[in-house]
């Protein structure tokens, strides 16, 4: 080894443990700014949601950021992957954005909904000076027609996944004026209220207006989008390779800093990578494994937060199914938790960037509630206690039994996500530290794994992922959710559960539904059912000559783009 | 005309196996606490997911379409029917609605230009190196180039690929030496001129080729060995021709024989066997679709992308077959 290698070496030690301490303040910290409802706070420790600055914004230049799938479609009402809607959220609109704190800001609308007395109609007020890039002016026209795609029953064939939470809480939609949009309620939705208007980029009525709902999905303007409204323009599409927007000078908030907006489509995670290194890209989620060398590019920044989507276990409690044997028992559950000891497979499996999950609601969310009881903390005798008192005694084989029946389950995710795989080993070999038997199995997602959580529930015990939004509503939980294609897959029932969860939806009171999600987390935790596992806060990558980027789960679609600038101009 | 219900027979085979692993959810779809049972069943509705086997294959195939169009539409149950591949319709991807010709179109070029030009640089070294192996058999150049292409066909195309992209794009970048792109075909901002392709393309495809170099010049010079030993070489020589006409003009062209199979075989790999190479170097081609769409359960672009492969390796046998009567007058076909 050279010297210049050792020297190196050095460097990796030295950071990694002060990189440990920091992460240990950092976790005490963000914890506190949590509880505040802060994401600044965030900054000062570890991780940093934007990188705002005292620079004087400069104009010109591009960004070039890196994802590896392609986009499917630029039609915001049609988009569900992550691809898609990083483009979608520069070139088009919506009537409302997020800070990065979460909070409604105005867009189209001029601000957050007047929600009348009754909490049933939802009136926006739009900005009289928003034009399309052709000249036309952006209108309640085009918003109510945004919003009839997931609602008039004549766009039934449009492929939106908003439909049925539409029709089901919407009674009409209305425009009285050019900039005036009204909705309609049947009944009160909580989270209409931080949701409705922050809905999909606002679509130009006068060029998809004539078409059907069959032609809307495969409408020529879904990849290549001449008519938009964002502050940046579309500009070209080379797929496989990258999606190239310029700066859209008649913006209505001002025409942004940068000239051009880039986003490539590469290989691999390992080539986003070497980009960073080379300058060639920017900004970029890069792999948890990439994370120490990334640390030591000087030109790099790294940046992680906890987002909305967890890995979770689901528990088969149906009492059709033989695993309910197993589970039925709450204090089975509650000791198969406690086996696990999350700190170190967040460690090994995630290299550290997860957050283990204490509560179904995310750390970030107003309704987390940090001091939900019971915590399932690394304990192991507890583990071993709680199953003997259940009456599973071990075995001569080392395998817990009762009545006769050995405790052997199978577990099942799916194949190729390989985080899941390695926390299904993990899982195994904890378990079997207090005898309990858990084979691991990998199926496919779309042919087993789905099937099984969400129609023949045929699993013992199921892990996945789900993802949701910014409103906090756990209503995966609630019994209603039991029948198939719902996603209370392990079938519990809690009738208390089912009514704090009704309750918390039928008022807007912010504080009300506090309360009520406080306790209910605390219902959630005493007896797991699909308990979640882990946060990820999978770490992005930034260049420090890129300013005002704003990383924030909330700000998918919070708008940022046009305050983005770049120090050198290039 | 044969190779008809081969392609037919790929087809149905192909689509049983995508079909087997579609499931009962939505192709493409993350699993989200707010998409609701109904939700899932008209976007499987949408994208014809609910349609019996059968009528999805001979829909995808244009024989439903024939069949309506003669007026037959009522054997069909009254499912939606569109164009398909007899009626020269690739038809559009199941999960973005997008038409698969377009998007076989837009990648096609790019697989083209990194293909070729490996095959033209594996062939352009392998003959001679093939060559002056067979004529100095033995000798230290021979014993070299037999580690070399034992050591090419041996260690995978990934690898070499990552480790020179790691020297010549990311250490060459750090030391300030002047370095080649990490990957991509062109320059995202102002690329796309002949000496940026030439710099985007240089690391793939030299890379690539060493796959088929190191291959095709064992060929070359087992060929060669043989030839040389042959009566009508001996006749040449003693006619008192010079050894590098002799060499070149009349054992080479019976040496190559073998190799045009190869290359005639490489054919559908021209589309689909940089795959990995494409992946690595984030090359925009048809074998990266390919896999993304394998990945999404993207049922119509895997259809259409194995027929458009089968097709190429019936065609590419064609030419092979055509290429040996050019080569060897003594074969001809009845």
């Amino acid at each position: 080894m050279t010297d210049r290698g050792y020297d190196r070496f050095e460097r990796f030690l030295r950071d990694s443990s002060r990189r440990d301490f920091l992460r240990g303040v950092g976790a005490a910290a963000a914890l506190a700014a949590f509880g505040a409802g802060g994401v600044e706070a965030l900054a000062a420790c570890g991780g940093q949601p934007s990188t705002t600055t005292s620079v004087t914004p400069r104009r010109g230049g591009k960004i070039v950021a890196a994802t590896i799938a392609d986009p499917k479609t630029f039609n915001s009402v049609l988009s569900n992957d992550n691809a898609s809607n990083y483009v979608i959220t520069r070139i088009l609109d919506p009537l409302l954005g997020y800070d990065a704190a979460g909070n409604q800001v105005g867009r189209i609308a001029t601000g957050p909904a007047k929600i009348s007395p009754d909490g049933l109609t939802f009136t926006f007020t739009l900005r009289k000076d928003v034009k399309w890039t052709d000249g036309q002016p952006l209108t309640s026209d085009d918003v109510r027609f945004t919003y009839d795609l997931s609602f008039d029953p004549k766009y039934t064939a449009v492929k939106s996944q908003q439909r049925q939470t539409y029709t089901q809480y919407i009674q009409e939609l209305q425009n009285p004026d050019p900039y005036t949009f009204i909705v309609k309620l049947k009944k009160i939705y909580a989270p209409f209220a931080t949701t409705l208007g922050v809905g999909p980029g606002i679509l130009p009525k006068h060029v998809l207006g004539g078409l059907t709902g069959d032609q809307i999905n495969t409408a020529d303007w879904n990849t290549n989008p001449t008519v938009t409204s964002g502050p940046f323009k579309f500009v070209e599409w080379k797929k496989g390779q990258q999606v190239t927007m310029g700066r859209n000078d008649s913006y209505y908030r001002g025409a942004p800093y940068l000239d051009t907006w880039l986003y490539l489509i590469v290989g691999s995670s390992l080539d986003i990578f070497n980009k960073l290194t080379t300058g060639e890209v920017d900004v970029a989620t890069i792999d948890p494994s990439q994370a120490d060398q990334a640390r030591s590019v000087s030109h790099l920044d790294l940046v992680s937060f906890p987002g909305f989507n967890y890995e979770y276990i689901a528990f088969n409690l149906r009492q059709d199914h033989p695993a309910s044997a197993f589970f039925q028992d709450v204090r089975v559950r509650q000791a198969m938790m406690h086996a696990l000891d999350r700190a170190a497979m967040a460690k090994a499996i995630y290299f550290t960037y997860a957050a283990i999950a204490d509560s179904a609601i995310p750390p970030l969310s107003w309704a987390y509630n940090k001091d939900a009881t019971p915590r399932y903390g690394f304990d192991k005798a507890k583990a071993m206690q709680l199953l003997d008192g259940a009456g599973w005694k071990v075995g001569s084989s080392g395998i817990r039994e009762k009545d006769g029946k050995q405790f052997k389950i199978q577990m099942i995710t799916n194949a190729g996500n390989k985080v899941r795989e390695n926390l299904l080993l993990a899982l195994q070999q904890a378990w079997k530290d207090v005898g309990i038997d858990a084979t691991p199995n990998y199926v496919d997602f779309n042919k087993v794994l789905v099937p099984a959580l969400l129609d023949n529930r045929n699993f013992d015990l199921a892990m996945s992922g789900l993802g949701f939004g910014i409103d906090p509503n756990p209503d995966q939980f609630h019994s209603r959710n039991i029948p198939a294609g719902n996603f209370n897959s392990p079938g519990w029932s809690n009738p208390q559960a089912d009514k704090l969860i009704d309750d918390a939806v039928a008022t807007y009171d912010r504080a009300k539904r506090k309360a009520i999600y406080f306790q209910l987390q605390n219902i959630i935790n005493e007896e797991p059912s699909q308990p979640p596992l882990f946060f990820g806060t999978g770490p992005s990558a930034i260049n420090k000559r890129v300013k005002n980027y704003v990383f924030s789960p909330f700000v998918t679609t919070s708008f940022f783009a046009r305050d983005v600038f770049v120090t050198d101009g290039k | 005309m044969d190779s008809l219900p081969v392609l037919l027979g790929v087809s149905v085979i192909t689509f049983a196996l995508v079909q087997a692993t579609i499931g009962s959810y939505v192709p493409g779809l993350e699993l989200n606490r707010d998409l609701k049972p109904e939700d899932i069943v008209r976007l499987r509705h949408a994208i014809g997911l609910d349609q019996p086997w059968w009528f999805q294959y001979l829909n995808w195939l244009g024989v439903a379409w024939i069949v309506k169009t003669a007026g037959l539409g009522g054997l069909l149950g009254g499912y939606s029917v569109n164009t398909g591949l007899l009626e020269g319709d690739l038809g559009r991807s199941i999960i973005d609605g997008t038409s698969i010709t377009s998007n076989i179109l837009a990648r096609l070029g790019y697989t083209l230009e990194l293909t070729l030009t490996a095959i033209c640089i594996g062939v352009l070294i392998a003959i001679p190196l093939g060559v002056v192996g067979a004529l100095r058999r033995g000798s230290v150049v021979d014993q070299a180039f037999t580690v070399a292409s034992s050591a090419g066909i041996a260690v995978p195309a990934f690898w070499t690929g990552l480790v020179t992209i790691l020297l010549f794009a990311v250490l060459f970048h750090e030391w300030n030496l002047p370095a080649l792109p990490t990957g991509g075909a062109e320059s995202p901002l102002g690329g796309g001129d002949p000496l940026d392709r030439l710099a985007h393309l240089a690391l793939p495809a030299t890379v690539l080729s060493f796959g088929y170099l190191a291959i095709w010049s064992r060929y070359v010079r087992s060929g060669m060995l043989e030839v040389l030993g042959q009566d009508y070489v001996r006749t040449a020589r003693a006619k008192g021709m010079t050894d590098r006409r002799v060499v070149y003009v009349h054992a080479l062209r019976n040496a190559i024989v073998p190799l045009v199979t190869l290359i005639g075989l490489e054919l559908p790999g021209l589309f689909s066997g940089s795959a990995i190479i494409e992946i690595v170097f984030s090359w925009p081609g048809l074998g990266r679709y390919a896999l993304s769409a394998v990945q999404a359960h993207d049922i119509t672009v895997v259809l259409a992308l194995t027929v458009f492969g089968s097709s190429l390796v019936v065609i590419g046998n064609l030419l092979a077959d055509v290429l040996y009567a050019v080569l060897d007058p003594r074969i001809r076909y009845a």
